[in-house]
Formats: structure tokens, sequence, C-alpha cells
């Protein structure tokens, strides 16, 4: 099961007093997740919810999610907060973030204090937190410049230089030497598709097909890589899981099986 | 956004070719500047979809272009899975469609990928973006 806290539930339970809280934490424990899709605040979890794990989403928003092995989702809401649009808007944040540290395992059954402190630490984290990504944005949007900021296998592509060697280790198929000797033919022909590696007295040598070694060079673009594939003709295949696609987001309150 | 990665259904059709009376995939990547890049988790499910291919011949042509046009011509843009991708598939595959479902193990993968890599996805499924923080492009 998991908890989606809204930013706001969050806030406004760490401002409870400990009895309240406690009331929280309790309805929480108790509640059924078919209740929970039901009811607008306070709703609750599961049965076993064992382990909260809070997880700080990054720039601009908080999750906290209790685990167990059940697949089951509860939106927690103590306010007057519209917790669909809330939650997409949650989402979106948590799916951008490039970092999300756990602060801890809790337990529903720890002392509420503790668990309000805890939450209080975090959301002062996370505000600094906050401060300081907001003052990276502006600062990267000052730069920017039309330049795109890449993650570290496709910027390895963006930068041929070398890397090359690593791009085709990382892309080979290893043989031992014995292997090789017995199937060389197979290792030719594996050559023009992907780079062969043999181990040998541990040296390592790299056999690979020269229009596919021009490939990782200089790989194509996607316009020149469409017209390669615009003359094959093969027959289409059908995807029954992507045949109608999804409707457009909106959150699911309470519980999934 | 320059770069796509390419999800199931886009890479299928793009393999196709112009077997299609219509192929948006192609038409739409015609028009890229930028580059485009597969995961080999895509492309085993296509491969798998491939072999449920009921004409042998058919079934062989697929297989052959899998495995042998697409490495060759994808080169190095037919990406592995790495741990950085792992790390964060696993928390991907928490996600859920709106409809409740849990997101296909290959779109788990792919939406993790693209996420760490930096890539927009290719996709009907638009609400992919909300869960990779890129854009998502449908061509149909």
């Amino acid at each position: 099961m998991s908890l989606y806290f809204l930013y706001e539930a969050a806030e406004r339970f760490a401002a409870l007093d400990t009895t309240a809280a406690g009331r929280v934490l309790k309805a929480l424990s108790d509640v059924q997740p078919t209740e929970a899709a039901l009811k607008k605040a306070s709703v609750g979890t599961a049965d076993s919810a064992d382990i909260v794990r809070i997880v700080k989403a990054g720039v601009t928003d908080l999750w906290l999610g209790a685990f167990t092995e059940h697949e089951d989702l509860t939106v927690v809401s103590l306010g007057r907060e519209q917790p669909g649009t809330q939650l997409h808007a949650r989402i979106c944040a948590i799916a951008r973030a490039q970092k999300r540290p756990t602060v801890g395992g809790l337990s529903l059954t720890e002392k509420p204090a503790d668990i309000q402190d805890s939450l209080r630490a975090l959301l002062a984290e996370h505000r600094s937190l906050f401060e300081r990504a907001r003052a990276a944005v502006m600062h990267d949007i000052q730069k920017l410049d039309g330049t795109i900021q890449l993650g570290p296998l496709v910027k390895d592509l963006h930068v041929t230089h070398g890397v090359l060697a690593s791009q085709l280790a990382r892309s080979a198929r290893r043989w031992r030497t014995a292997q090789a000797r017995r199937d060389f033919k197979g290792v030719l022909q594996d050559a023009s598709t992907a780079p062969q590696l043999v181990e040998r007295d541990g040296q390592e040598v790299l056999i690979i097909d020269r229009d596919l070694l021009e490939r990782y060079e200089q790989p194509l673009s996607g316009s020149a890589l469409a017209a390669r594939f615009a003359s094959n003709k093969l027959s289409p295949l059908q995807f029954p899981d992507e045949d109608t696609p999804e409707p457009d987001p909106e959150i699911q309150l309470g519980a999934r099986s | 956004m320059a770069d796509w990665l390419l999800g199931p259904k886009a890479f299928a059709e793009f393999v196709t070719g112009r077997a299609l009376a219509q192929n948006p995939v192609l038409d739409w990547a015609d028009t890229l500047v930028g580059t485009l890049y597969v995961s080999e988790v895509t492309w085993a499910y296509v491969r798998s979809q491939a072999q449920q291919e009921a004409s042998p011949r058919k079934r062989e042509e697929w297989i052959r272009t899998l495995d042998e046009q697409v490495p060759a011509e994808f080169g190095p843009r037919l990406l592995p899975l790495q741990r950085l991708h792992l790390a964060r598939w696993s928390e991907v595959r928490l996600e859920s469609a709106p409809s409740g479902k849990p997101l296909s193990v290959t779109e788990g993968f792919d939406a993790a990928i693209c996420i760490v890599e930096q890539l927009g996805y290719v996709t009907p499924n638009a609400y992919l973006g909300a869960i990779t923080g890129q854009p998502v492009h449908s061509p149909w």
C-alpha cells in the first residue's frame, strides 16, 4: 500500500497537537482501502502499514509513501485540498526529481510526536531544498541558451571522442578464445550487428563490421534513420495493450488492487 | 527537446516501414532534426510480439530485421539498461496509469530511461509524461 500525503496535509499533520495526530494515525491504520476510496478527508490505509517511507520529491513537492507488500494507493487529504489535480502535479514533480532520498523508516505504530518530528524535519529540509532548486533553475534558465541537459548514456553519444571504445565494449558480445575459434564464422557474422569482443590472454580483441563502426562514430539523425527503414515492408504487429490509449491523467483516489 | 525514445508501438511501426498505407511514426521521424533511440527492453518486447506472428515467413522477416538491421542502423542508440536506470525504475514501477493499471514492464523501464537520459517518449499514452517529467509525443 502507498500513502500519498498532499503537501498541505503533511504540513497540517505536522502542526497538529499530539492527540489529534494520534487520531489521524489511528484512522490511517484502521480504515480499509475501499472505505478510503469513498472518503474525502482524513482517509486511511489498509490493515498492515508497517513501514512508512518518507520520500522527498525534489523541486516543489513532498511525497510520503507507506509501503507494504500490498499495491493499494491511498491519498491522504486532511483539509479542503483538491486531491486529484494536486496529486497529479505532485506525481509530475516526483517524476522530475532526480534525487529522492529516503529519510528513514517509520512505523504507524510509533509515537505520533516522533512521526510529527520527522515530518517537521523533512518539511524544513524540503523548504531549503526548494529554495536552492529554485535558485538553480533560475541560474540554469539564464545560461541554458538552447542547450539540452543530457543523461549519462546519451551524453556519451554526444561526445564521441574518447568514449567510442567504452561504447563499443559496452555493446559488445564477449567470447572466450576457444569459443571464438570454434565458431569464427559466427563471430564474423555477428560483427555486422554488434561489436564482438574476444578475450585472449588478458587482452581484448574487438571485431566490428566497418559500416557498424561508422554508425558508432557518426550515428544517424532521426530523419536519416527513418529513410533507412522506409523501404521495409514488414507486416504490422498487433499491440493489444497499447491499441487503446489510456485517457489523460486523472488521479484515482483510494485503493486499487 | 531534440531526442526521443521510441516506445514499443512507435518502434514497431518505425521498423515496419512503408508497408503500412499510412505510417505516422515514419512521417514524423522524417521531419526530425534530433535523434531517435530505442531501449533494448522495447527491442526485446517487439521481438517477442514478432515471435507470435502466425506466418513463418513474416515471423522470419521480423526477427531478421530486429536482429540484424536494427542493431546495425541504431548502433549505440539501441540503449542497454544500466544500474542508474534500474534505480529509477524501482521508483517508477510504483506509479500507475490513470485507469489504475500498473505500468507495463516495458513502459516502466522506458520511463526510467527517459528520466535518466532526459529523452522524450514516443507513445500513445500521454499520461507517461506526468511520470517521466519529460515530453511525450504521439504521432498517431
